[in-house]
């Protein structure tokens, strides 16, 4: 069954690497989880079934490998309320391009939940229902992270406008 | 009712994400323009991402799947 699926697998890689850069905020991180995604696909590939969305079924593994490492951090640090997991968001001045750095910091500042609703359906071109299948809940909870995502997004950067603006002010 | 998923509460709210201008939570982000500026920020982000070149090792590792497809 798995005839041509490393081909296929290959061409959903550059998708699979942008959402677990979001994710992570680090190309590096981003790369660790694509890698270990597509070892697990290719492990678990006689349970994919031929016709289904292969996509969606890469960014399923993709997101619960995230967030499993996210989970078994957060309880080896003993991190209640967070402030270790913001940590490993690297910060995002350290990569891209500069018409894309405010969105970059605002991104990482985002929930690790509402990140993955915005990239997945902003982004990623996935409806509300195959975003909520991924992520492994409601519908309305992935139309409730992406709004309160926007809304975040849209402040904070404003916030980094004007920082920026300060700065220049100052100089 | 303790137990219903963060997202049940809102469902009423992000139902009508069409009427963004709705000012109940007085946050919402201001019009459809700018949900469809900051979207479309959103994917050229993601694009320039998914775009940018693949390092060496997920190279290796795709190369390694294909000779893998070819044998079977």
């Amino acid at each position: 069954m798995s005839a041509d699926l490393g081909e296929q697998i290959a061409e959903l890689v550059p998708k699979l690497r942008a959402f677990a850069i979001s994710l992570c905020s680090n190309a590096t991180m981003g790369d660790d989880l694509v890698q270990e995604t597509v070892v697990k696909a290719w492990a678990a590939r006689d349970r994919f079934e031929p016709g289904t969305n292969l996509n969606a079924w890469l960014h399923t593994i993709l997101r619960n490998t995230y967030f499993s490492q996210l989970r078994k951090t957060k309880r080896m640090v003993e991190d209640p309320d967070g402030s270790y997991e913001a940590t490993l968001v690297a910060p995002a001045e350290q990569e891209g391009r500069i018409e894309h750095r405010d969105l970059r910091r605002a991104l990482a500042e985002l929930s690790a939940d509402q990140r993955e609703a915005i990239v997945l359906v902003c982004a990623g071109g996935f409806s509300y229902e195959e975003a909520a299948s991924i992520a492994g809940c409601a519908v309305g909870t992935v139309k409730s992270r992406v709004n309160r995502g926007r809304e975040m997004l849209v402040t904070l950067m404003g916030r980094e406008v004007d920082l920026d603006k300060n700065a220049a002010d100052a100089a | 009712m303790s137990g219903e998923p963060e997202g049940n509460s809102s469902d009423k709210s992000a139902d009508k994400s069409d009427d963004s201008s709705t000012p109940k939570s007085g946050r919402r982000v201001k019009n459809k323009a700018d949900e469809d500026r900051l979207d479309d920020n959103i994917s050229a982000f993601y694009d320039d991402l998914a775009n940018e070149p693949m390092p060496e090792r997920l190279r290796d590792l795709l190369k390694n799947l294909n000779e893998k497809d070819d044998k079977k």
